[in-house]
Formats: C-alpha cells, structure tokens, sequence
C-alpha cells in the first residue's frame, strides 16, 4: 500500500450556506512533495486543519496510514500552522524539551544544528523574537520530526525572499525521504521548483490532482502558469 | 503521557499559581499585625483613656479586617480566573494549535489539565484555612498575652466532646464527609470552568464570551441542583426519625456538596470530552 493519506467524501460546512470543503475524495502517496494550491478561501487551509484533528469533517473520512485522526496519527504528522504558536516568555530551549517528550521522533541535535546555523540563542525568550524568527523557530521544530507527514500550511508567506530560500532549503535538506511533504501555498513560483504533484483546489472543491511533470508535458506549462490559466478571474 | 501533560501543565502556571499563594502569607501577616497591635494598644488602661488613638486604633482594626476578607475573596476567585484563562489559551487559542496536535487522547488533555488546575485551587482552599485558624491564634495571643496553655485547650475540648455527646453528633462521620467534599470540590469547579468554556466553542463568533456566559448557565445549573439535595437530605432526615442526630444537618450538607460536586463535574467532564472529540472547531 503505497496511500499514506486518504480523504474520502470529506465535506466541512460551517452553516447551510458556508461549505469550507466540499466532497473532496483523494489519496496521497508516500515519499512525495505536494503542493497544495489555490486562492485565498479554497478550503485549503480547512482540510489541512482536518488532517490535524484541529476541525472535525462534517460529513466523510480521514485516515493516515490506514489510521483515522487521532492521538495516534498525530505522532505520524508534523504540522506547521499558519499561525504562530509559540508565545509567552518560555525560552526555546524549553519548548526544545516539549518537543523531545511529546514527540518520540524529534531529534534535538538536529533542532539545535538548524538554530545555530539561524544564529538563534536556545535561552532567548519567545516574546523576546521577532514574528519571522519565532516562524523560523517553529519551522525548525517541525523538520526536526522524523515524521511520516510533514504538513506545511503557508510556510513562505509574511517573509522576506532571503527567508523564502532558507525555509525552502530546510524542508528539501530535512524531511525524512519516506515521507510525504504537503505544503500549502499560493506563493506558487517560489515552491514550483520543489514539488513532485499538486493539488488544485476551488470554492471548496478538488479541481485536479496530477504530477508536476504531467502539467509541464501536457500543457507546455510551469504550474505558475497553469494556475493562473485556472483560477484567472 | 499524561505524566508529561501534568509536569508541564505545573511548570507552565507554578509561578502565577505560586505568586498566589505568596500573596495569601503576606495578607495573613499583615492581618496579624493589624489585630494584635490594636488590640494589645486598646487593653493597655492609659491608652484607652485617649479617645482619639483608640478611635484610630479601631479604625486600622477594621481597615485591616475588611482588607484581609476582600483579598482572600480576590485569590480564590482569581485563582479560578487564572485557571480559566490559562485553559483557554492553551486549548483555544493560538497555543492551542499545539496542544491540541499533540499525540495524547482528549481524556489525557482533559484530566491532566483539571488534575493541575484542582490541585493548585485545593491549595489556596488550604492556604486560605490556614490563614484564617493564624489570625484567630493571633488574636487569642493578642488578648491572653500568649498562646492557650494545655489544661485550658483540655477544658476547651472537654466542653466540645460533652456538648456534642449531648447533641449526639457524630465527629468522625462529619469530618470524613467535610474532608471529601473539600476534596472534590476544587476539581469539580475546575471542570464547571472548563466545560463552560468549552460549550463556549460551539459558537460561531465571539467564543470566549459565549464561554463566559455558559458558565453562568453551569452555575445557575450547580445551584437548582446543590438546592434539590439539601431539600432532599433535610427531608429525608424527617422520615428517617435521624432528625433528633445533631450531625445528620451538617453532614447533610457536605454529603449534598460530593453529590452535587461528582454529578456537576462528570457531567461537564462527558460535555467537554464530547465536544473535543467530535465538535473541535479551530477556526
């Protein structure tokens, strides 16, 4: 069995009249780089947060590994939020702690290599960093994971095309290769580059999903390209 | 892993939690010294003939008095607000992006969160007691000029035992029941706290503040039902002829405080785990 995720009739609706996500039926291999693409409110961001057990799908089913979400596919997934999580006057080093007792496959050598390269002292305080290093900091205990599934929601939006780069080297030189990378964006030229298959998503619905070198062959086109032949307005 | 929810969930409210605690000492101190020094000013005979410092003296005396009952109140109820507000940073908010992607169960989550929360209100219950048994040691000093000597603590005791030997009551029976409710009652109220906030969720918008009013909701809830039980522990002592027992209105009481405490508590236990487990919206 080569599915490590699997979607199967999911629909999230908030009311009658607001459907987030709409009968998305899919599955995702293992050891692939996805993206994850399309505009602002397509859903996007809902099914990664139904992956992680953040929202509950209001009609259909997730599994991971052929487990439904829960306690223990939460060990399998490494999630980056759009959002920063990190907060208070805790000191890195101590969220480094949280990670190595909550989770049996993060590495802390590793954690502190990526923070040395950064230049980020282990005993500065959350609130004492700026938004982009506490999203640095973030990104780094999430590739720190030697996980089954790394979900990246916008991991390259708010920061500077220098940090673009950097975030972009992270996720290539750290994932575990038998892992799936699901990455989230509609910053699509900078992540084009790094990606096997993409997900097109609309109002909800899957549009497409097929391979990146399916889109160059077949349409003649980058997936930047194609994307905005897709959802031109 | 609940063993690591619990020791962060200490590490994380331990210096709040612990200010609390500090402030309860320094109040009984200075509550102390705001009876003794009065009351010793006010029996010394030359000091008293002067109408303006004793009128000061009394003054300080109740100051102190209203300052000492105000800021014990404050603690308990801000030791409840910190513990509110704490789960639902840590669940709700932006924090609770990681705790809620954590690998443990919804009952892990939950019971170490109240176990922590339970644990630090038991405290500050104890604290508070404490606080309280000092400043009327202080004021027995304050008036006797030093502690009760043994034979008048003995005396003392030997009027309570042939007072309550009259009354019939049972001692032992009222502290196993006075003990216990003491003991659930910080973690029910911890859980009324969080499932309120946790019905909170289920709406659309402004969730905290839905949260808040389900926990007057829960509290009128806790109170129709604390009223049933003691009606029916009073009236059932009447049928039961266990009426003319001094102690069954007291245990009574305590008794109506576990059941209340146990059926309000599970039941927003079930109510939080339920809606964790199948109505989380982290929007």
């Amino acid at each position: 069995m080569n599915e490590l995720v699997e979607f199967l009739g999911v629909t999230k609706s908030y009311d009658s009249k607001k459907i987030a996500v709409d009968n998305v039926t899919l599955k995702l291999p293992k050891g692939k780089i996805i993206g994850l693409l399309g505009p602002n409110g397509s859903g996007k961001t809902t099914l990664i947060k139904m992956m992680n057990g953040l929202l509950v799908p209001t009609s259909g089913s997730i599994r991971i590994n052929g487990v439904p979400v829960g306690a223990q596919t939460k060990a399998m997934v490494a999630y980056l939020p759009d959002r920063t999580y990190l907060t208070g006057n805790k000191t890195v080093s101590h969220i480094l702690d949280y990670f190595v007792d909550f989770y049996a496959d993060f590495s802390r050598e590793r954690a502190e290599q990526m923070l040395a390269n950064l230049g980020i002292d282990p005993s500065a305080r959350m609130n004492s960093l700026s938004k982009g290093t506490k999203e640095k900091v973030q990104l780094i205990l999430v590739m720190s994971r030697n996980a089954d599934l790394y979900v990246l929601d916008e991991p390259i939006a708010g920061v500077d095309p220098a940090a673009r780069d950097y975030i972009l080297r992270t996720i290539i030189n750290n994932y575990n290769p038998e892992a799936t990378v699901l990455i989230s964006t509609h910053l699509i030229s900078d992540i084009e580059q790094v990606l096997d298959e993409v997900v097109f998503m609309r109002y909800g619905k899957l549009v497409l999903y097929t391979s990146v070198d399916n889109i160059r062959e077949e349409k003649g086109k980058s997936v930047d390209a194609y994307f905005r032949e897709v959802f031109a307005c | 892993m609940l063993g690591k929810i619990i020791k962060y969930e200490f590490k994380d409210t331990s210096k709040i939690c612990g200010l609390i605690l500090l402030v309860i000492a320094v109040m009984t101190l200075i509550g102390a010294l705001g009876l003794i020094l009065p009351v010793k000013f006010m029996s010394d005979e030359r000091n008293f003939s002067n109408d303006l410092s004793s009128g000061l003296w009394i003054m300080m005396l109740t100051m102190t008095m209203i300052l000492y009952v105000i800021m014990l109140m404050g603690v308990t109820y801000g030791m409840m607000i910190y513990q509110g507000v704490h789960f639902y940073k840590t669940m709700y908010s932006d924090e609770g992006y990681l705790t809620q992607t954590l690998p443990v169960t919804k009952h892990q989550l939950l019971i170490g969160k109240t176990l922590v929360a339970g644990i630090w209100y038991l405290l500050v219950m104890i604290c508070v007691g404490i606080s309280v048994v000092l400043l009327v040691l202080s004021l027995a000093v304050a008036l006797n000029e030093g502690l009760p000597s043994s034979s008048e603590i003995m005396e003392f005791r030997q009027g309570m035992r042939e007072g309550l030997t009259m009354m019939n009551f049972r001692v032992t029976r009222v502290v196993i029941s006075a003990i216990l409710a003491a003991l659930i009652t910080p973690f029910s109220t911890m859980l009324m706290i969080f499932g309120a906030l946790t019905i909170g969720q289920l709406s659309g918008k402004y969730k905290a503040l839905m949260g808040i009013l389900a926990y007057f909701g829960v509290m009128i809830v806790n109170m129709i039902l604390s009223n049933i039980m003691q009606f029916i522990f009073s009236f059932g002592s009447i049928f039961t002829a266990r009426v003319v027992e001094g102690s069954t209105g007291v245990a009574g009481a305590y008794d109506s405080a576990i059941i209340v405490g146990l059926i309000m508590g599970g039941g927003m236990y079930f109510i939080s785990h339920y809606i964790l487990t199948k109505r989380l919206n982290m929007e």
